[in-house]
């Protein structure tokens, strides 16, 4: 079976990965150093973490629907980039929008419901971003799979937290929310028939 | 568009060599006063009756505010900011609104005066002039510190005499989407409005803005003439003001209507009340790490505070 599997070169997901990095530096070069690099910062950070999150979740349908086999290894490291620039974007808050003063950022995270739930994603993915490797899969062996679910109530945290933050326009939240909804379906769908 | 050829415009640098020159002696003078009387609260200063009355909060001095607190650069004062009629990107603003032309310009004043008149911004222009350095709070979080030049919106008032009903004044932006390509949005009810009740505007810390570091209003900072209310949330500061009218009905604003639990007629900077989404107690002030605290009336409680006694500021917002 492996064998037999169309292979793609690793660069392309790897540039897949770095995409967000690369597109927003170019921005700094064509447009200049934003005037608020922080929130510039954390926008941009949030926005790559959720695209990449959205990417990830799509592989698998992807895979066992369009036939798309050779993308099937992209998933893991889509998703642990999508985790990492969540990190980023967690740091980003609490260490240079904050400066880790503490009664500020708790204030803020126990009052709003956006940061509550962007809170809660984060949580969430930390225990997904230690277990990503392969040995950590081997080590958990079935557990690892029922531990990885936790990657659909995070992206909803996640898609619910851009939702709840945004002003007035929210068409991005929303479409990302539905692609969550959507792909959240099909794998509970997969469940259910596995299950019968 | 503008009539001052650019040759006139003092550069910023020579500007603060002008300020400066008379500039420092008064900030010592002024701290060897603050000094004797300790760390007590400054003088109150009563509410300007008298349009002739001096300026002396905000006046532009030197690198900094009556607090010590550093200019924001013109590079960041002109490059970013909200101005929805533009674009909600606040730091494409500047490209998007580069060209907008400014002249002709026309400001009408009506409603509840005894003596209604369309000024044109020649006529404005020739109003008390002012100075002033204003903390800039934005109800998003983040603040500058500006100086303007204009004149005092009671200044303008006093010309058209206010009736004895006039209750409220109303301010409204220009309304072409084929100049504010912004207005095409569906999300909210264009015009941008805006309101004050009339002690507010009358209050010698109301600005009427045609400039900013000495020189013209850029476009995307709401020339030619765009209102500063400094104790208020930014959103408050409407931007290339075509009509003001005096009523006795509370104007509702454009954000009032788009989300009415979120921003209310006051918009007082408060950091005790938040904003549905957000905390208010902190801000980033562009240009920095970390956050300072909100300060009450964004620090200028002894000039606004009692226009409010009386009244729960977390009901009126």
């Amino acid at each position: 079976m492996t064998a037999t599997r169309p292979r793609l070169p690793t660069y392309i997901v790897l540039l897949l990965c770095v995409a967000p990095f690369l597109w927003y530096s170019g921005v700094v070069i064509i447009r200049g150093v934003p005037r608020d690099p922080i929130a510039a910062l954390t926008s941009w950070s949030g926005t790559a973490s959720l695209l990449l999150l959205v990417a990830s979740l799509a592989i698998t349908p992807l895979v066992r629907r369009a036939g798309l086999k050779a993308i099937a290894p992209w998933r893991r490291p889509l998703g642990v980039s999508a985790g990492l620039y969540a990190l980023a974007h967690t740091l980003v808050y609490l260490g240079l929008d904050y400066g880790w003063a503490w009664s500020f950022i708790w204030v803020n995270i126990s009052s709003k419901r956006h940061l509550i739930v962007g809170t809660v994603s984060m949580a969430l993915f930390i225990p997904l971003l230690i277990t990503s490797t392969r040995g950590w899969q081997q080590r958990l062996g079935a557990r690892w799979r029922k531990l990885h679910f936790l990657v659909y109530p995070a992206a909803i945290a996640a898609g619910l937290h851009f939702l709840w933050l945004v002003k007035t326009d929210i068409r991005w939240p929303v479409v990302c929310l539905v692609a969550i909804g959507v792909l959240f379906a099909l794998r509970l769908r997969r469940r259910a028939i596995a299950s019968r | 568009m503008s009539h001052i050829p650019s040759s006139e415009i003092t550069p910023e640098q020579l500007f603060w060599q002008r300020r400066r020159m008379f500039g420092l002696p008064m900030i010592a003078g002024a701290s060897a006063v603050l000094a004797a009387c300790g760390s007590a609260a400054p003088v109150s200063q009563e509410l300007p009756a008298a349009p002739e009355a001096p300026t002396t909060t905000g006046a532009v001095v030197g690198p900094s505010d009556e607090l010590g607190n550093t200019l924001t650069p013109y590079e960041t004062v002109t490059g970013y900011n909200n101005y929805y009629e533009f674009t909600t990107d606040k730091e494409r603003v500047k490209d998007v609104a580069a060209g907008f032309v400014t002249s002709p310009w026309n400001v009408v004043v009506d409603g509840l005066v005894a003596k209604p008149r369309t000024f044109g911004l020649e006529d404005l222009q020739a109003l008390q002039a002012a100075e002033r350095i204003y903390r800039l709070r934005c109800v998003e979080g983040w603040s500058m510190v500006v100086p303007w030049s204009g004149f005092p919106l009671h200044a303008l008032l006093k010309l058209v005499e206010p009736t004895a009903t006039a209750k409220y004044v109303r301010f409204e932006t220009l309304n072409d989407v084929t100049r504010m390509p912004g207005q095409s949005e569906p999300w909210y009810q264009w015009p941008y409005v805006e309101g004050l009740r009339l002690d507010e505007a009358m209050n010698d810390l109301t600005l009427m803005a045609t400039g900013v570091y000495g020189k013209p209003l850029p476009a995307q900072n709401g020339a030619p003439l765009r209102l500063v209310v400094p104790w208020k949330y930014g959103f408050k500061s409407i931007k290339a003001v075509v009509r003001i009218t005096l009523t006795d009905t509370q104007p509702t604003s454009l954000w009032m209507a788009a989300a009415p639990d979120e921003y209310g007629f006051f918009a007082n900077v408060n950091p005790r009340v938040d904003h549905p989404r957000w905390s208010q107690a902190d801000e980033r002030r562009i240009g920095e790490l970390g956050r300072r605290p909100t300060l009450v009336f964004n620090g200028y409680k002894d000039q606004v505070a009692s226009m409010y006694t009386g009244m729960d500021l977390r009901k009126f917002y």
